[in-house]
């Protein structure tokens, strides 16, 4: 019997060792389930320490790379059940409902940092890179395209959860851009300064990363909408037809107006997706369609 | 032993399971929870016909249990009911946040059981329940619901002969089933926690399948003195996983390796067991550890262990044609131990009859 449980045992799988560096299933699930405990106490910290490792590493996956979002969005104060409740009470989502209904979510210090603006974007590229299997990137819309986790700025590329995810981390990152930028006053939560990004020369930076995060969430806007309770989904309908309405033809007047016509685009760039993508340049169509994104928020926000 | 390396062996070949939470068992014997789940090599009950069928074959006299109720339910489901029913109610989004982390999970199953010389049989109902929230930032959940009913038939031989030395016996054991179940238990995505309603529970309940599944294991018994006696088992339940028609959740299959020491002196007995559980699966080696030990007198039994790295305690009364037991223990509910524990407390009752 004992020769019998020697045998059996040396046939089994290996044991979970804490130890190795490569990992194995159950250190992936248990990763992730760690993550997940964290996150149910918004130990945003410990939660990234979890899993950075694994994420940093080749045995990255889209589960750790959705957890890494979660993560991030952890940190960028993404609590859905929260937003989600309070956007079904908000008002005027078809003007500047949206706007003062971001600020109000997500204010934001940039001294001493809160960091909401980094761990939204970081989250962002974490989530962009949960791609669908088998999808060929294209190199002028990837992102972190030496990393091990690559991303793609095309929605259609990457897995649905990712999309979803990618509203709730745009909606951080526009929120706290805009408080810092915009400082809404606190009553009305209306803008009492301009945004600045209104040139090409003036985006590269936030005015780049707002509108990236402005297109990344109508982007997600489309599949999030179906799968919402029917509370927020009337909110999501007003918003969408607003950006439907507004966004494109923003992104053309910065190309034909702040631009001069130095750049050409009748919508907003693919690239632009990415907020690392603004050169600054009257000459950079993702500058100048940035530039005509504030200068949109600058007219509704009032 | 040759049928027994050939089992291993055939075993050796299967595919590996990788768990990455909690092992949902057919049967939960409330003495073997409160002893950890440490069972393996010293179920002497009607409990082996679950844990090991290869130890029924000591059992000498004839032991009849009906009516047997077992209530399951997880502390933070006791501590809060009022708060899981309004889970399914119309409550605003924001209100969720406050079930993320929260464990609702309960059991509840009727049995009957006949245990006899080389032999036993038992009947079973089990519904089980579970809705579990993770994680705020990105809402992840786990739902179960899960109604299994059955029987399964077991049995014991020695296979020593008589001309062995009489301190020594090597028993075989097998055991078969035929059980029926709806649902099971699956993830639940964001969209699905957001739109939760009742109907998604008893939805899962409505297919029954049909599933036949067979168990096999080893008892090894020896006498250290007129008062010790050394045990070790080895079990396989659900080999190959019993899958049921209809696509509902199958019972895994598990192969537990055990032993125990059992000391008895007239009404005094005593128990110590170690099992390690899920020898071919991946899973942390904390997650497979079971240790065990029970004093028993003539109408009370107390038990404690430590299941996985938790633990386990009850205490058990026999009173004329009743046996009552109260156990409380902790589950893991990730794959790495220390990670997700879920407290639960375990409530049994049976009106019974031994000869």
């Amino acid at each position: 019997m004992a020769a019998a449980i020697l045998f059996i045992t040396a046939c089994g799988s290996p044991g979970y060792d804490a130890t190795n560096t490569t990992a194995n299933s159950i250190l992936i699930f248990g990763a992730v389930d760690q993550v997940n405990t964290s996150l149910s106490t918004q130990s945003c910290t410990a939660a990234l320490a979890q899993i950075q490792p694994l994420y940093d590493s080749i045995n990255t996956n889209n589960q750790i790379r959705l957890a890494t979002a979660a993560s991030y969005g952890c940190a960028a104060k993404v609590n859905i059940f929260q937003m989600l409740s309070d956007l079904s009470k908000a008002s005027d989502l078809g003007g500047s409902g949206l706007w003062k209904y971001l600020v109000t979510e997500f204010p934001s210090v940039s001294s001493p940092d809160d960091k909401i603006p980094t761990a939204a974007g970081l989250g962002t590229d974490a989530a962009m890179s949960a791609v669908r299997p088998g999808t060929l990137f294209v190199p002028a819309v990837e992102v972190n395209a030496s990393s091990k986790n690559p991303g793609s700025l095309i929605y259609t590329d990457r897995v649905g959860d990712a999309n979803s995810y990618i509203t709730f981390l745009s909606m951080s990152l526009m929120g706290s851009l805009l408080y810092r930028n915009g400082v809404p006053d606190a009553t009305t939560h209306v803008k009492t300064v301009p945004l600045p990004w209104i040139t090409a020369a003036t985006t590269v930076g936030d005015g780049c990363a707002f509108a990236s995060g402005l297109l990344n969430f109508f982007d997600g806007l489309g599949s999030i909408t179906s799968s919402s309770p029917s509370s927020v989904r009337g909110a999501y309908q007003t918003i969408t037809s607003y950006l439907l309405s507004g966004v494109d033809t923003a992104c053309a007047l910065g190309c034909a107006v702040v631009c001069a016509g130095a750049s050409s685009c009748t919508t907003c760039p693919a690239t632009l997706r990415s907020r690392a993508s603004c050169t600054g340049l009257t000459t950079d169509v993702n500058s100048c369609a940035a530039a005509g994104l504030a200068k949109f928020v600058n007219s509704s926000w009032i | 032993m040759r049928i027994l390396f050939l089992w291993i062996a055939l075993w050796c070949g299967a595919e590996r399971e990788v768990l990455a939470d909690e092992f949902h068992s057919l049967f939960r014997s409330p003495r073997a929870q409160a002893m950890g789940n440490a069972f393996t090599a010293v179920a002497d009950d009607e409990g082996a016909i679950f844990y090991n069928a290869a130890n029924l074959a000591g059992n000498r006299g004839f032991g009849f249990k009906f009516a047997a109720l077992s209530l399951d339910l997880s502390n933070d489901l006791i501590s809060s009911y009022t708060n899981f029913q309004t889970l399914f109610g119309n409550i605003d989004i924001s209100s969720l946040n406050k079930f993320v982390g929260q464990h609702y999970y309960g059991r509840g199953g009727v049995y009957a059981s006949l245990i006899g010389p080389g032999f036993g049989i038992s009947a079973i109902y089990d519904l089980q329940v579970g809705v579990r929230l993770k994680n705020t930032a990105f809402p992840q959940g786990t739902l179960g619901a899960q109604r299994t009913y059955g029987t399964q038939f077991a049995f014991g031989i020695p296979l020593l002969g008589k001309g062995k030395k009489k301190s020594w016996d090597l028993r075989f054991g097998m055991a078969g089933k035929v059980l029926w179940r709806a649902g099971g238990y699956s993830g639940l995505t964001l969209t699905q926690i957001l739109t939760l309603d009742a109907s998604q529970l008893t939805n899962k309940l409505e297919n029954y399948g049909i599933g036949l599944g067979v168990d096999m294991g080893f008892q090894l018994v020896h006498d250290l003195s007129p008062l010790v006696t050394f045990l070790a088992g080895l079990s396989g339940t659900d080999l190959g996983d019993t899958s049921f028609t209809m696509g509902n959740d199958p019972q895994k299959s598990n192969v537990t390796a055990g032993v125990g020491l059992r000391y008895k002196a007239g009404d005094v007995k005593a128990l110590l067991s170690y099992d390690y559980a899920h020898l071919l699966d991946s899973w942390d080696w904390k997650n497979k550890s079971h240790l065990g030990l029970e004093l028993g007198f003539s109408l009370l039994k107390l038990e404690l262990g430590m299941n996985q790295t938790y633990v386990s305690y009850g205490a058990g009364l026999s009173l004329f044609l009743v046996s009552l037991m109260y156990v409380h223990y902790t589950e893991e509910q990730s794959g790495i131990s220390g990670t997700d524990p879920e407290g639960r407390t375990l409530a049994y009752a049976a009106v019974k009859f031994d000869l």
